[in-house]
């Protein structure tokens, strides 16, 4: 489905992401994991339209996504979540979640200044929209009137999870869900994730924590040093000796 | 009926309310001084509507209002001197001028971000005086000025005299404020609100940033030139300077006064500062420093504007996300 080929990002001197193909088949989890530093999250924002490639190319269903903007790609059907969150200022649980479902929406300008019928059925719609994306994420509805930034990390998280499945993504990308999350969190996560997966929805998942990688991930990719240094099935990768040293050091 | 959706009715409710008060305080005054100073009051609150929402919900400071006040003054008044078209058509092409010439600026001005946007804007607004002065063929600049012969007319009415101008002035600011409650109940005003907290994150749902700061600069901007235009057939003899750098300013300070967090604060704000020069008239020396002391205090005790914070001493409750 999302399809990277010979993907090169140089910032200044430095080489981020060094000639990276690998490819996110439809249905499956295909995680994105190396060391701090790797350019894994170099590699989600040129695939959400964040950053633009020095090289190489970026294919979401055949069609290249190289040079379009953020909010095209988003429109294509590509959401992501963010390694720092990034959540919306003095907005309630649902009108964050009801923001991710802008692309629900598709009234102009001059119906909403003059606030004809037809935006009174949107709006209940982009609502149903981001309230069924608010209960598959986990977040309770008492929960939904609430200041979203008054929430505490974990939920604010779930928020932002929903705010990504409000736009019924095709594609999911994840910078490292669990990051920051207690033992706890992460398990209820790893349990909401593995319902996304059976809903068959497709994911890019860049994460550390392996025990959620190796349990979730169909395919693993690996990076160090802005190269593949590995790729397969989990039980592939963790065998491989180039990836035990990139993650624990080479044996003398 | 949902939350939200209660919320629109309630600020529907409002302005009902806001429109009964303005009907009352017409009906009650007749005084032509309190009635010229209320008919300010209204002509900046429209134009503070605006400010609210490019300021207040997307984050853009702009400190180049007065060009739009300016360009639908003298659009206003040019095709009615000149073309002899009829007021409300002006007004109308007032409204659309000042939204172009936005729409037109603006692309180039909102790449840029905080302080520099403001810079640019100023700028702007600094460019747009000096022509408005210059153009004295057109203009009249400093002086002698404009002189608009026409009175303000709806069809066969002539709506010139201070009393009908106050109610001219009434429904216009009633519709401004409809037509902002609309925009900011909609898909609308939350990707305003988002993306002034996350650019990267409101792009990643599907909105176009560059393409809501656009549009919601022109609104503003349409609004502003609307006012422009009533001022401009209230005064009927004006010259440039009531186009300088100082209108900018007292918008502004309209806005943070009332409120940044919701239309409503423009009404509040555009009272006060209007109003209350005139009542501490009898103070003569002392004039300024008690209003200056007066906006301090203000800041200090209610940061969320005279609007947010009557709404709290009313009806007690902690900050939540009203709009």
């Amino acid at each position: 489905m999302l399809a990277v080929s010979n993907l090169t990002k140089r910032f200044a001197g430095l080489l981020a992401v060094d000639n990276l193909s690998f490819t996110v088949p439809a249905g499956k989890v295909t995680a994105l994991i190396g060391p701090n530093g790797a350019g894994k999250t170099t590699v989600l924002s040129m695939a959400s339209g964040l950053l633009q490639p020095s090289n190489g190319s970026v294919t979401f269903d055949g069609r290249s996504i190289i040079g379009s903007p953020g909010h095209t790609i988003a429109r294509l059907g590509i959401s992501r979540t963010y390694q720092n969150l990034q959540m919306f200022e003095d907005m309630s649980v649902l009108e964050v979640a009801m923001t991710g479902a802008h692309r629900c929406g598709t009234s102009n300008i001059w119906s909403t200044l003059f606030g004809l019928p037809s935006i009174i059925r949107e709006e209940r719609l982009i609502e149903t929209a981001a309230r069924d994306a608010l209960a598959e994420a986990g977040v309770p509805s008492t929960l939904f009137g609430q200041d979203a930034e008054t929430l505490p990390y974990g939920l604010q998280r779930r928020v932002e999870l929903a705010r990504a499945l409000a736009a019924k993504p095709r594609l999911l990308l994840l910078d490292e869900p669990a990051a920051g999350l207690n033992p706890v969190e992460t398990r209820d996560l790893s349990a909401l994730l593995s319902t996304l997966r059976a809903g068959g929805l497709t994911v890019l998942l860049v994460e550390h924590d392996m025990d959620l990688v190796m349990k979730l991930s169909d395919y693993v990719v690996v990076m160090n040093f802005g190269r593949a240094i590995a790729a397969g099935t989990p039980r592939q990768v963790q065998s491989d000796p180039q990836v035990v040293e990139a993650y624990l050091g080479a044996e003398d | 009926m949902s939350s939200l959706r209660r919320s629109y009715r309630q600020n529907l409710l409002g302005l009902g309310i806001a429109a009964l008060l303005l009907v009352g305080v017409g009906l009650i005054v007749s005084n032509s001084f309190y009635l010229t100073t209320l008919i300010f009051a209204l002509i900046s609150a429209i134009s503070a509507i605006g400010l609210t929402l490019v300021f207040g919900f997307a984050g853009l400071a702009s400190l180049g209002q007065a060009a739009f006040f300016g360009i639908g003054a003298y659009t206003a008044a040019c095709l009615t001197e000149f073309y002899h078209l009829p007021p409300l058509l002006s007004l109308m092409c007032a409204v659309a001028s000042a939204s172009l010439s936005a729409w037109a600026i603006g692309r180039p001005l909102l790449r840029l971000s905080g302080v520099y946007l403001t810079m640019a804007s100023l700028a702007f607004g600094l460019i747009a005086y000096l022509t408005f002065s210059q153009m004295r063929r057109i203009t009249g600049g400093l002086d002698p000025g404009f002189m608009l012969t026409h009175e303000f007319s709806i069809g066969p009415f002539r709506l010139g005299d201070t009393h009908s101008m106050y109610w001219v002035c009434s429904c216009f600011t009633i519709a401004t404020l409809l037509v902002a409650l609309n925009l900011i109940h909609s898909k609308f005003g939350r990707a305003l609100r988002a993306l002034k907290s996350s650019a990267p994150a409101s792009e990643g749902v599907g909105i176009s940033t560059a393409s809501y700061k656009s549009t919601v600069f022109a609104i503003a901007a349409g609004m502003t030139g609307l006012s422009g235009g009533l001022y401009a057939f209230f005064m009927r003899s004006f010259n440039a300077t009531a186009f300088n750098f100082n209108l900018s300013i007292e918008l502004l300070v309209v806005v943070m006064i009332g409120s940044l967090r919701s239309v409503w604060g423009a009404l509040f704000g555009a009272a006060f500062v209007t109003l209350l020069p005139t009542l501490l008239e009898n103070l003569e020396d002392f004039k300024l420093f008690v209003y200056g002391a007066i906006i301090v205090a203000i800041m200090m005790f209610m940061p969320d504007g005279l609007f947010d914070g009557l709404l709290r001493l009313v009806i007690r409750s902690p900050r939540k996300a009203d709009v």
